[in-house]
């Protein structure tokens, strides 16, 4: 079985589970319809319904698919499809997305600007570790920019923050 | 008429009235270039400088900063892969691959030019054919509605790349997510959990933002190594004569998709971006390359969707409704001066109509004269090394999406889709599906428990007029054609993608 | 944030006295919350607010648009921010008295604000498309007894004015299910709801004038009766429902008014409710209100809370008669 079937499987899998779940054990408490309903089609619940059998049944097929399809094995052209989803290079892509689940934690004890500059640093830092100077000018020029613009331009006030008592 | 047409002269003639098209067509350009400003909040924020100025000022300012909005948005859609708005999400799909391959100026220049000459087909259809097309708009109803929705969706197999059951997960997941929020007809609560951020569903920007720019520049952090591929060298390549002459048939085809449905209140500019879009591909040979940087694929996305900028005047003007939020601020902007568009309007202030349609035939001009001045700057973009590229784009999303509703939990829910957005690039599972099933879901649904309410429950109500028969005739010849394909073994729908897959001819 | 503000305003309490502190309030931008989206009706009544106010207050009024869920997701935001007075919210009749009465699972109820003052009120009308034959009320009450469930109106979205008008006409013309002997057909916003009734694809609306107004002078539509105690000078021909023999309706009034979170401080409110009867006086203020179809009308504070209660007593008793509350 090739990465790419594999890939398939997991995912129709995945999709098949999940969806079941939520037509079986969230949605009956997480949607709610009112006592009477003139018509099937009319309640709150009629439409997810659809979508998650739906989803089910596009998933399962995707899933048994992955072993009928019958491919070719040594074409040099599908390679790049056929690596696996994952590999050692993703570690950046976990740092910088843990960045944005930091900055997301942040915003609201520090507002959007100190965690925004303090982003922008990390992430530019994170890329290319040398340029740490210019890092730090661009990261408070760039952002103090962004806050005047919204600020007195489109009259958005970005929450400062602790900052809020220094200005 | 004559007499109205001079007065009109006069009222338009002022420099002031001249200046405020530009300048609006300026700030719309520049403000919908910012990933998550939208050419909506563009013009809220306009309208209350709006309120000390001449009637005719005051709103071709605001006409100005729309329509600038509108093409603005393709900006960052095609460098960066952050739509600036709904609309343009679907210039996307090939912009950015055309960026990618070191042809975003061209890309850029298409979507100007497509955008100018849908822009102009749609303020002359505004001007000509005002009175037939609101006629045609008084006759959707719920039902119509519905059919329409029902043909757009078909185009989810158009963009769903190699395989159409990833489309649909895809598409299914998106439908999912539309529904969270209050329910419209009875008001009761669906995928809420408590949360009072949710009552009001997801807000539609982040989610745009998170779901196409945000795995772009987590996968940036994967092939550090490389060059950077975003926005590499948009200044190098410009669209030819013969680029815009191989894409014509698109681009007017756009327009016209752009009028019809931008004249029916409540569809707007992304349906009809991407029923353009997928027009354009069923009937292009090159059909492979579309969703791979074809440069038709961004001449008709961007036509479709500036295609609607005239025509969603039409039901404001003949008719007083406003069809979108746009022209709901629009018509905010009238009666603060006093005035209530409707068939009134024509009979009483034909000579402002006139001032405002003579104001509204040059704004094409000025877009184009602007536009081409904007992407000289624009292309200063290339010049960034990756290493701030990918977070100065991170920072512009933050405070986009922060500014839509001055939420942060919009940012969460930007971040949220990132993420899964990353996860299906690597799972290869298409996102554009999830987009237009998340902007066609609510609508789809919404018309079809309206048109059952209004039938008491009789299916007969979705054939009840020439209109719905025509968009059922479009459904079933749109998924025919489809299968049949398939059955020619030509719409592949594997786990791999076909590389050799033959040229073939139209079907 | 909060740590640091307290932080700071000790310092500041230190070298001042406590007075000086209340003169202090607005010391930065004030950020008025518009439950709804651009252009609405909401958004105009808090941009024109805005233009005007910061000359009584001292400093810029900021508005942002939060819409979502009838204008419950922007109120329950400014209801859980700061009582600092920095975040106010321009309240509205739906997100304020129908929609509390109405659903039982608000993230907040409609005393939970510090209510500063009424800003305007808006007449509200019940109209039909021309194009359908009821020429008066009577026609219309004929036709539903004649088909109950078949006559159709649109509104707004559930919990609001237009919802709410339509069962109370229903109620007040003696109907036993005003619940479903009309049927209730929501759209995305009023425009929407207008333009449905306008092109005929329902049988009637009950709304605020100004949202249907160019529509009746463009002749699409044709009014049955307005809300007020008397004919309004733009419709004079137009019975009031009152004199219709209804005069239940008349509760039915827009309004928009201006509000905090609970507990607001002190100086704050003493600050606004100093300002605003002073831009009740403003000529321009005044003039834009007129302009955007609504009528001014400044209330205090007590008066405000009053007005609101009453109505949401009248909506809530007839919500619970009905038995029509949303879960």
């Amino acid at each position: 079985m090739k990465t790419a079937h594999k890939r398939d499987f997991v995912l129709g899998l995945f999709a098949c589970a999940l969806a079941l779940i939520i037509l079986f054990g969230v949605l009956p408490w997480a949607v709610k319809a009112p006592k009477v309903v003139p018509n099937l089609a009319l309640s709150p619940t009629f439409w997810p319904r659809i979508i998650l059998v739906s989803v089910a049944g596009f998933g399962a097929f995707l899933a048994v698919r992955a072993f009928y399809d019958k491919v070719q094995d040594n074409d040099p052209l599908r390679s790049e499809f056929d690596e696996p989803p994952f590999g050692a290079s993703d570690l950046r892509v976990i740092l910088a997305g843990g960045l944005m689940i930091v900055f997301c934690s942040l915003l609201k004890p520090l507002g959007v600007v100190l965690p925004g500059i303090a982003l922008l640093l990390a992430m530019i830092v994170l890329h290319e570790p040398r340029q740490w100077p210019k890092a730090i000018f661009v990261s408070v020029i760039f952002v103090a920019a962004l806050y005047m613009f919204f600020r007195f331009v489109a009259k958005v006030p970005v929450p400062l923050g602790p900052l809020n008592s220094v200005f | 008429m004559i007499e109205n047409l001079s007065d009109a002269l006069v009222l338009f003639l002022n420099i002031y009235n001249v200046i405020a098209l530009a300048g609006g067509i300026a700030i719309g350009v520049v403000v919908g270039a910012i990933p998550g400003m939208t050419s909506t909040m563009a013009v809220a924020l306009t309208l209350p400088f709006t309120f000390t100025m001449p009637p005719v000022t005051g709103i071709l300012l605001l006409l100005g900063v729309y329509k600038g909005g509108v093409y603005g948005g393709s900006v960052p859609a095609i460098l960066v892969r952050a739509p600036g708005t709904p609309a343009a999400s679907c210039s996307v799909l090939d912009g950015y691959p055309l960026a990618q391959k070191g042809q975003a100026g061209r890309a850029l220049d298409m979507a100007l030019y497509a955008s100018c000459f849908a822009d102009l087909v749609s303020n002359l259809s505004l001007i000509l054919l005002v009175g037939w097309l609101a006629a045609l708009v008084t006759s959707f109803g719920p039902p119509e509605n519905f059919t329409l929705i029902f043909f757009s969706l078909t185009i989810i197999a158009s963009v769903s790349g190699d395989s159409l059951l990833r489309g649909f997960i895809s598409a299914g997941a998106g439908l999912l997510f539309a529904t969270v929020g209050l329910d419209l007809i009875y008001g009761t609560d669906r995928f809420t959990f408590g949360n009072s951020d949710l009552l009001g569903g997801l807000a539609f920007i982040p989610l745009l933002i998170g779901l196409f720019a945000i795995p772009e520049i987590l996968n940036g952090y994967a092939r550090r190594n490389e060059t950077g591929k975003m926005a590499s060298d948009p200044a190098g390549s410009r669209a030819t004569w013969a680029d815009f002459k191989s894409c014509f048939r698109s681009i007017f085809r756009g327009s016209i998709i752009g009028v019809i449905l931008g004249a029916i209140p409540g569809i707007g500019g992304a349906p009809s971006a991407f029923v353009s879009y997928s027009e354009a591909m069923r009937r292009s040979p090159n059909r492979k390359n579309f969703g791979k940087g074809e440069l038709e694929g961004v001449a008709a996305a961007e036509a479709g969707n500036n295609g609607v900028a005239g025509s969603t005047m039409i039901p404001l003007l003949a008719l007083g409704i406003p069809g979108d939020v746009i022209t709901a601020v629009i018509l905010g902007a009238f009666m603060v001066h006093g005035l209530r568009p409707g068939p009134l309007l024509f009979e009483q202030n034909i000579d402002l109509i006139y001032a405002l349609f003579i104001g509204i035939s040059i704004s094409s001009l000025f877009l184009l004269i602007i536009g081409k001045t904007a992407i000289h700057f624009f292309k200063h973009i290339a010049s960034i090394p990756p290493s701030f590229l990918y977070p100065v784009v991170m920072i512009l999303c933050v405070f986009g999406a922060y500014a839509v509703n001055g939420s942060y939990f919009d940012l969460y829910v930007m971040v949220a889709f990132g993420f899964l957005g990353f996860l299906m690039m690597r799972m290869h599972v298409p996102s554009a599906p999830f987009l237009i099933a998340f902007i066609l879901g609510p609508m789809l649904e919404d018309s079809f428990r309206q048109s059952l309410l209004m039938s008491q429950g009789s299916m007969t109500i979705f054939v009840r007029s020439w209109i719905t028969w025509i968009f059922w005739a479009l459904t079933f010849l749109s998924v025919g054609l489809m299968i049949r394909r398939h059955m020619a073994g030509n719409a592949p729908d594997s786990a791999l993608p076909d590389p050799d897959a033959p040229k073939e001819k139209r079907g | 944030m909060t740590k640091t503000r307290l932080l700071a305003g000790m310092a500041i309490a230190a070298v001042t006295a406590l007075p000086a502190l209340a003169q202090n309030y607005p010391s930065q931008p004030v950020q008025l919350t518009a439950p709804y989206g651009p252009g609405g009706a909401s958004d105009l009544a808090a941009r024109n607010l805005s233009n005007v106010a910061p000359d009584y207050v001292g400093q810029p009024v900021l508005v942002t648009n939060r819409a979502g869920a009838g204008g419950a997701t922007g109120s329950a935001y400014v209801k859980n921010s700061d009582p600092d007075g920095y975040n106010l919210l321009l309240a509205r009749i739906g997100s304020h008295s129908i929609s509390p009465a109405l659903k039982t699972s608000m993230p907040y109820n409609w005393d939970d604000f510090t209510y500063l003052s009424l800003l305007e009120v808006n007449p509200a009308a019940c109209a039909t498309a021309t194009s359908k034959p009821y020429q008066t009320l009577d026609d219309l009450k004929a036709a539903i007894e004649e088909s109950p469930g078949a006559i159709t109106y649109s509104s707004a979205g559930v919990g609001t004015l237009h919802h709410l008008g339509g069962i109370m006409l229903l109620d007040e013309l003696g109907f036993e299910n005003p619940g479903t002997d009309a049927t209730h057909i929501p759209f995305q916003g009023g425009g929407a709801a207008a333009a449905a009734a306008a092109t005929g694809q329902v049988d009637f609306v009950c709304s605020n004038v100004s949202a249907i107004i160019s529509q009746i002078e463009g002749g699409q539509l044709r009014p049955l009766l307005v809300t007020t105690q008397e004919r309004l000078d733009s419709m004079p021909d137009v019975q009031t429902a009152s004199e219709l023999g209804i005069p239940g309706m008349e509760a039915l009034v827009g309004w928009s008014g201006l509000v905090g979170p609970p507990d607001m401080d002190e100086a704050a409110v003493a600050a606004w409710t100093e300002a605003l009867p002073k831009i009740g006086e403003d000529e321009r203020w005044v003039n834009q209100t007129i302009s955007l179809g609504s009528i001014p009308k400044m209330l205090s504070p007590e008066d405000t809370v009053a007005f609101v209660e009453n109505q949401y007593n009248t909506f809530s008793g007839l919500v619970d008669k009905l038995g029509l509350q949303i879960d």
